[in-house]
C-alpha cells in the first residue's frame, strides 16, 4: 500500500507519501509566489526519499477543499493524473478535517478537546467547522460550510467547551476572535501546526480507504455559497459605481 | 466605514488622461483593486496603459476581453489586469480563481467591473468614465 497525498488550498503546498506502517514522508513548497507549479517535484522527492517508484502507487488523495479555487484545481487534477497514470484509486479529504488533525496534537498537550479550523474567505466570511478529538479521531460537531465570521464564533460560543483555533482565518480575523470569545476559552495552534499539510491529508486517507474510487470521481469540494445565496451587509461600492454616493 | 470622498476631472485628451494615469499608479500600494466603470470607448483600457506605463510595465498592455485577466510582473507591482465584460456576475469572476489576485500582494484593474461589482470589496477604488463634451474629452469621476 502507498498513498500519495497533495494538499493545495493554502498558502504553501505540499505532497506527502505515506505506507500502510503509517511510516510518512512529506515535502513542502517554501515559495511563496507560484509554490503550485511545484507540486510534481515535491512528489518526485518524496519518491526519491521513500526509494519507491511511481508504479507502486495504490491511492493518490487530494484536499478537495475549502480554500483557494485555483489550488483546489491543481491539487485535485494532480491527484486524477497521477492515479490515473499508475492505476490507483482515488480519495479525497476535506481540508479543515486535514487542518484539524494538524492541530490535534497541540490540542491534546494543551487539554482541549474541540478543534475550530478557520479558513479566511475575504469579507468577513470563513470557511469552518468545529471537531472533537476523540478516541477513534476526529468526530464533526459543527457543519463544515461557509460561516458569516460571527455567525461561527456565537456558534463556537455555544459550544460552551475551550476550543483551539487554527488556519489562516484564526490570523486574520484575530481581532473579532479576541473580542468575541472571551479570555482563556481559546487557544491559538502554535504556527507549526497552524496550516494545511499534506500529511494529515496522507494520514486521514490511510484510515479510510474504504471511501476510495477511481480518479474520475474525485471532484473539488469549493463549499462556497453563491452570491444570491448570501447576505452580505451592504457597503458603499454599489453605490460609488452607480454614481450614487 | 470608511468615508469616500470623489474626485472630478475633466480630462481634454489622451496627454491628459496620461498625466492622470502616470498620477494614479504612483499611489498604489499591494492589494489595491481599481474598478473601471464606463461604457465603449470611454477610455478604460487607455487609462489602464497610463497606470501600466506609471508602474513600470514593459510589456504593451493589450485588451484582456478574451482573456479575462492579464498579468504583468515587470513593474514596480504585480498588475493584474481584468475585463470582465464576458462574465455575467462576481460568482463567474470568482469561478475561475480570481480571487488569489483579488487579495493578493498586486495591483488589479479591473475593467467593466460594475459586472462583478457583488464580489469586490468595500475598499475598491472606483474609476467612473464617461464622454465629455468635446471630442477626446472624458469625465473622470475617482471615489
Amino acid at each position: 500500500m502507498l498513498i500519495a497525498a497533495f494538499e493545495t488550498t493554502g498558502r504553501n503546498a505540499s505532497c506527502a507519501l505515506i505506507d500502510e506502517t503509517g511510516r510518512l514522508i512529506v515535502e513542502r513548497s517554501e515559495e511563496k509566489m507560484n509554490h503550485l507549479k511545484d507540486i510534481i517535484v515535491l512528489l518526485d522527492r518524496c519518491f526519491k526519499i521513500a526509494g519507491a517508484a511511481p508504479g507502486e502507487l495504490t491511492h493518490a488523495a487530494a484536499s478537495v477543499g475549502p480554500g483557494s479555487f485555483t489550488g483546489i484545481r491543481i491539487g485535485v487534477t494532480t491527484a486524477r493524473t497521477v492515479a490515473q497514470a499508475a492505476g490507483a484509486k482515488a480519495i479525497g479529504i476535506s481540508s479543515l478535517e486535514g487542518m484539524a488533525l494538524e492541530a490535534s496534537d497541540c490540542a491534546r498537550e494543551a487539554g482541549i478537546e474541540y478543534i475550530v479550523p478557520l479558513i479566511n474567505a475575504r469579507r468577513n466570511q470563513t470557511y469552518s467547522a468545529a471537531y472533537r478529538l476523540t478516541d477513534d479521531g476526529l468526530k464533526l460537531v459543527l457543519k463544515d460550510r461557509q460561516y458569516m465570521i460571527d455567525e461561527l464564533l456565537n456558534e463556537v460560543k455555544g459550544l460552551g467547551e475551550r476550543v483551539l483555533l487554527t488556519g489562516d482565518g484564526a490570523d486574520s480575523y484575530l481581532a473579532v476572535i479576541e473580542e468575541t470569545l472571551s479570555d482563556g476559552s481559546y487557544e491559538l495552534a502554535p504556527e507549526e501546526a497552524r496550516y494545511p499539510s499534506a500529511g494529515s491529508i496522507a494520514r486521514l486517507a490511510l484510515s479510510r480507504l474504504e471511501s476510495a474510487g477511481g480518479y474520475e470521481e474525485l471532484l473539488p469540494d469549493y463549499m462556497r455559497l453563491s452570491e444570491a445565496e448570501q447576505r452580505l451587509k451592504e457597503g458603499t461600492l454599489s453605490k460609488r459605481i452607480r454614481g450614487e454616493l | 466605514m470608511r468615508q469616500f470622498s470623489e474626485r472630478r476631472i475633466s480630462i481634454k485628451g489622451v496627454d491628459e488622461m496620461r498625466e492622470l494615469g502616470l498620477e494614479l499608479a504612483a499611489a498604489l500600494e499591494p492589494g489595491d483593486i481599481i474598478a473601471m466603470v464606463g461604457n465603449l470607448g470611454t477610455g478604460k483600457t487607455t487609462l489602464s496603459k497610463y497606470i501600466a506605463e506609471g508602474l513600470g510595465v514593459t510589456e504593451a498592455l493589450s485588451s484582456p476581453t478574451f482573456n479575462i485577466v492579464k498579468e504583468y510582473r515587470s513593474g514596480r507591482l504585480p498588475l493584474f489586469h481584468f475585463d470582465v465584460y464576458r462574465l455575467s456576475s462576481g460568482d463567474d469572476l470568482v469561478d475561475i480563481g480570481a480571487e488569489d489576485y483579488l487579495y493578493g500582494d498586486g495591483v488589479c484593474l479591473i475593467e467593466w467591473a460594475d459586472i462583478v461589482a457583488d464580489i469586490l470589496p468595500e475598499e475598491t477604488i472606483v474609476i467612473r468614465l464617461e464622454y465629455g463634451e468635446n471630442e477626446g474629452a472624458r469625465e473622470v469621476t475617482i471615489c
